[in-house]
């Protein structure tokens, strides 16, 4: 303390006791603020802040019964990263290196004769008890004896294979781990009584996180539905509908065959609508020829490609009105096109060339202009 | 519910700049001065941890260089090893009066 205030008024250039009080006030501020805030960000310093530890349960080691360890508040301070560097600047030369197995290996012998006498005795308490009894059937082996080590290896050594030499290793081996087993166990619940902490701390941020977004992205679809909606929803009919056309066309194939018959074409429109004669017979007439030679083509192909698909319904190009037609109740634009085109796939022409906004809402006597499709 | 209220509470940061305002109000001096002091404060403890030694602050706390030893650390999902180099560290301990004061059954209350 009196080494810093000194040190700190030579560096100033005020007097000690100003300095002193400026010290004091200064980790005094720090206190306080950690009081208040629960956080204080120093520059070129680093954080100081308060953490809350939750309870835990632990058992008391001489008498194994659990208790509880009521949670508190501590406080923890993590360096600025200017700072860390500065005073870790005498080893920053180092770097971590990966290690490969036999620098690993080579590392774990020269480590072993320490961890191993640091371990061993715990495990030797342990095992003893437990293994006496196999290692007195044993005990003409010294090696097993002077090594207790756990039930397995003892075990494989009463077995007479496991004279060989390279035995002493692998046992020395399995020492170690049960060694490290146990030092681990000691050491995991405190790591992992933070690391949980921290866990979950950071979950709990990530997912505020998630629902804000949420709640951002809810509001502006809400904001901008009726234009999203009018949109996608188009789109969608649109596709459905095809979709919805192609499965029929395919059974419409069987259908169109059927009328293929020679002499029946003719007389195919006027059957399939009765009513359109009594509204416009005389457009019907007119237009039943060209329909009909539109048909065959459309028929021919469908006989060709049995997967006629979506794709072929661009390749046509509209050259003027071919009939016009007044809808009647229980006609969509699809019933429309079947009858003058074969296909139910060509609607959309019909309803381009009418110049339609919806093509849901078909209202019984509009006027339709059927365009002449030829292919490109 | 109180994880969140903790979180909610702890997320509450006092940034260099209250700091140094609040302070130049206790010192009676400027926020520039008293910027140009804490800046020399911390250069003065950072020499002082240069040379190995800690500082000790009554009321507040240790502020001291560990070093931390060499170590292999395994990756837990690809097993690789690696061989963590030795570190200096400054560390931090409380002192018994701060951490009382921190336990307190006031504490966030006295704004």
């Amino acid at each position: 303390m009196s080494q810093l205030t000194d040190a700190f008024a030579t560096q100033t250039g005020m007097s000690k006791t100003d300095s002193e009080r400026f010290i004091k006030s200064f980790f005094d501020m720090i206190s306080e603020g950690l009081m208040v805030n629960g956080r204080v960000k120093i520059k070129g310093l680093g954080t100081f802040r308060v953490v809350q530890v939750k309870d835990r349960e632990s058992v008391r080691v001489n008498t194994g019964e659990r208790f509880v360890i009521p949670g508190y508040r501590k406080v923890a301070f993590t360096p600025d990263n200017n700072l860390k560097e500065s005073i870790n600047k005498p080893f920053s030369a180092f770097e971590t290196v990966v290690l490969t197995d036999t620098q690993a290996g080579l590392l774990e012998t020269v480590d072993e004769p320490e961890s191993k006498a640091a371990k061993r005795p715990t495990d030797a308490a342990k095992v003893t008890e437990s293994s006496s009894g196999q290692k007195r059937e044993s005990a003409s082996e010294p090696v097993s004896a002077q090594e207790p080590v756990t039930e397995k290896v003892s075990k494989q050594e009463s077995k007479p294979k496991s004279k060989s030499k390279s035995k002493p290793k692998s046992k020395s081996e399995k020492a170690r781990k049960t060694g490290e087993k146990i030092s681990a166990k000691v050491g995991e619940p405190q790591v992992k009584e933070i690391t949980r902490k921290r866990g979950t701390r950071l979950i709990l941020k990530f997912l505020l996180w998630i629902l804000a977004i949420l709640l951002v992205l809810l509001v502006l679809t809400y904001l901008f539905w009726p234009l999203l909606g009018q949109k996608f929803f188009k789109q969608f009919d649109i596709e459905s509908r095809r979709k919805t056309d192609r499965i029929e066309t395919v059974i419409d194939q069987d259908a169109g065959d059927v009328t293929m018959q020679p002499g029946a074409e003719s007389m195919e429109p006027a059957g399939v609508e009765p009513t359109e004669e009594v509204v416009q017979p005389e457009q019907i007439r007119s237009s039943s020829t060209p329909s009909a030679v539109f048909r065959l083509n459309v028929a021919d192909q469908n006989k060709d490609l049995a997967d006629f698909t979506a794709a072929d319904t661009v390749n046509y190009r509209m050259t003027g009105t071919m009939s016009t037609h007044y809808v009647k109740s229980g006609e969509t634009l699809t019933r429309i096109a079947l009858n003058y085109y074969g296909t139910k796939k060509l609607w959309p022409y019909i309803a381009a060339y009418n110049k339609m906004s919806n093509y849901n809402a078909l209202k019984i006597g509009r006027k339709l202009l059927i365009p002449v499709l030829e292919a490109k | 519910m109180e994880q969140l209220l903790m979180i909610i509470l702890t997320n509450h940061i006092m940034n260099n700049k209250q700091f140094l305002a609040e302070l130049s109000k206790r010192c009676n001096l400027s926020v520039t001065e008293t910027e140009k002091n804490a800046e020399a404060l911390i250069n003065v403890m950072e020499s002082i941890w240069h040379d190995g030694d800690s500082v000790n602050l009554s009321g507040f706390g240790l502020l001291g260089v560990r070093k931390k030893k060499e170590r292999v650390s395994v990756s837990p999902s690809t097993g690789v090893k690696m061989l963590v180099p030795p570190k200096l560290v400054l560390t931090y301990k409380p002192s018994p009066v701060l951490k009382e004061k921190v336990n307190t059954k006031n504490y966030g209350e006295e704004v």
